[in-house]
Formats: C-alpha cells, structure tokens, sequence
C-alpha cells in the first residue's frame, strides 16, 4: 500500500495534536505513532493468508 | 473398535487446513515456513514460538500415508511446506542447539525435547536432512527434567531419532539412560511422577511417547512398564473417557490415544466412546498453541489402526 498525501496530512495532525510536551516526551511521542502507523499498515496490507485447498494444485 | 476409528480420522482431516493456516506458505518470505502465525503474521511478538514447528510431523504423515479424504498424499506443495517448517526450526535454534517457548534465550527443555521429536520424525519420514543436528543433540544429552515425566519420554524419542539420523551411539546410549531413568521413577501404582504427583493427561501423553520408543526398540522392560501405566489409567478413566482432572498433580484434561492405542487397551475404547458422543476434549477444541499435538497423536493412532487392519 502506497503512502497517500492524505496520509501524510492526517499524520501531520496526529503530531500537531500532542499539545505542549517536554521535548523528550515529544519526540518519544512521534516515535510511537510513526511506529504504530507502520505496523498498522503492515497488518493492513497483509491478506489473511489463511489456508485453501485450491492452493495445493 | 474398527469404526470407532474414523472419528479420529474426520478430526485430524477437520484440523488440517487449520493447521497450514498456521504456517508461512509464501517461499519468498523471510520466515517461510515458520508456523506461528501470531509471531510471522501479525507480528505481535518478537520471537516464534518453536513448538509450532512440530507441524512438520502430521505434514509428513499424511504425504506419506494414502487414506479417505487425505488431500495431502505426496502432494508436492505439502512437502515444501514440511521441508519449510523443518529447515525453519533448524535455523532458529541458538547456538548451543536449543529453543524457544515462552520467552527469548528460554532456551527450553521441555520445546528442544518436544520439536525435536517432531522434526526428527519428519525427517526420518521424508528423508530431510538438516545441517548441524549434533548441537542439538550434544544439548540434550547435557540436560534434563527428571521431575516430569512427559518431557524427558519425549527427550528419550529425540535421541532415539538423532542416533538414526546421525548413527552416533552415544544418542542411543542416552536415550536408554533416559528410558531407565523414568522407569526407576514410576510409582508402585503405575504413574510416572509429573512434578511429584500423578497427572492423567501427561501420563496418557507419556505413554504416547513410550509407545514410539517401544515400536522401534521393542524393550520388554518398557513394555512391562506401559502395562502398569495402563493400569493406572483403567482404573481413573471412566466410560467415556472422561475422568476427575482436579485431583490431578497438573489438572490436564486431554487424553492422548497413542500410547493406548499400541495396546488395544479398555482406556482407548473408553476415549473413542467419548468422541463419538462428542463429550471429550479433542484437538478440535484446543487452542491454537496445542492442538497440533494432539492432531498428530490422533493421526497416528488411525494410522496404526490402518496397519493392524491391512
């Protein structure tokens, strides 16, 4: 799944709404989202790969 | 009995596709072949557990053995996926030979003892072969877990195996050692001590594992041994193969059928009559993390039942 302008803009406000933070927190902060936003993605890309008998032909 | 068995039969075919689920089947992948989904899937955890890779084991048996509705018959696909699973385990065991249940660097008795008794198995069967089997062999041989039974008849298949895969003596050796050790450690009332008590679901699984043994040492000590085991179990396990888990040393409520089954014993057609009502625990009802175990067991129990009615 391509990275959409729009998901850059909702990341952006995602950021923006953590308010007034020490820096450390802050960037603790972004850290987090960016990886729970990745992993989000992978789990959304990936299909459910369960098994079909179909697959043994 | 003969009908009986193909209960067995429908569970373990029931549980297959959920069972490939489980695995990476895409060889493109980096961990194809693993077989927790829950660690190469959805990623929630850092680490596979390797007791998910003993489904190598009933993969194995059902490309080998042709019977009603066995889709997977020398399928060429299922014994990728089998190689995939095996080569998987062989490349995620430390240094030292060992692996991983419930945490990382465990470096487990009970997981080495228990997938390397799968692996071996299918390797044995598909004549697979691994690199560097010894590491995890020489670590075996360096450990133990005389307080539970299950895990070291399991440990005593293990070096059983490897002594066939690799024909280093000293695998056999041990593998008698530990076979001595548990026999000197049963109860003058039939049970093998499971963290100092008497537990009927790991005693039946013991037995499963002392029936492999057995089938291919054919020890009349061990035979002996079962027999008082047996005996045990008639006496505790009702008509439908239920029994009083509560009062037990670890409160399990499976039954394996393997270790019955060798001997046509009462305590089989008690589980059998179970299943048919459709009352007893079975794999079909366990979870993700164990009933592969218990699939395998009832595979081999109709597969034995399919041998003795040839």
């Amino acid at each position: 799944m391509k990275a959409t302008p729009l998901m850059f803009i909702l990341f952006r406000f995602y950021l923006m709404s953590f308010g007034k933070t020490s820096f450390g927190s802050r960037w603790v902060k972004r850290f987090l989202v960016w990886r729970f936003i990745w992993k989000e993605k992978e789990r959304y890309v990936a299909s459910s790969k369960y098994f079909t008998p179909d697959e043994l032909c | 009995m003969k009908g009986s068995f193909d209960r067995f039969r429908q569970i373990v075919l029931s549980q297959i596709p959920r069972l490939l689920g489980l695995g990476d089947r895409d060889p493109f992948s980096e961990t194809y072949g693993c077989f927790d989904r829950v660690f190469w899937h959805y990623r929630l955890i850092d680490f596979p557990n390797a007791r998910f890779q003993e489904a190598c084991w009933p993969l194995s048996l059902l490309y080998r053995h042709s019977f009603e509705g066995n889709l997977y018959y020398q399928n060429e696909k299922v014994r990728q996926w089998t190689e995939a699973a095996i080569r998987f385990w062989a490349s995620h065991r430390h240094r030292d030979g060992s692996l991983d249940e419930a945490y990382p660097n465990e470096r487990g008795f009970c997981v080495t003892a228990f997938s390397t008794f799968a692996v071996t198995e299918a390797m044995l069967l598909l004549q697979i072969r691994v690199p560097n089997l010894e590491k995890t062999g020489r670590w075996l041989l360096g450990h133990d877990q005389p307080f539970v039974a299950n895990q070291m008849a399991a440990s005593a298949v293990a070096l059983l195996n490897l002594y066939q895969l690799t024909n280093e003596k000293r695998y056999l050796r041990a593998s008698q050692e530990r076979i001595s050790t548990l026999l000197s450690s049963q109860d003058e009332t039939g049970f093998f001590p499971e963290y100092g008590g008497a537990d009927i679901g790991y005693l039946s699984l013991t037995l499963a594992c002392l029936a492999h043994y057995w089938r291919q040492t054919k020890e009349g000590p061990l035979w002996e041994s079962m027999g008082r085991a047996l005996k045990f179990l008639e006496e505790r396990v009702e008509e439908d193969g239920h029994y009083d888990y509560r009062q037990t040393s670890r409160k399990t409520q499976f039954l394996y059928s393997y270790g019955l089954a060798i001997s046509d014993s009462p305590p089989l057609e008690r589980l059998t009559q179970g299943l048919e009502q459709g009352t007893l625990l079975n794999p079909v009802w366990l979870d993700d993390r164990y009933f592969i175990q218990l699939t395998t067991d009832y595979l081999e129990t109709y597969l034995l039942s399919w041998e003795s009615r040839r």
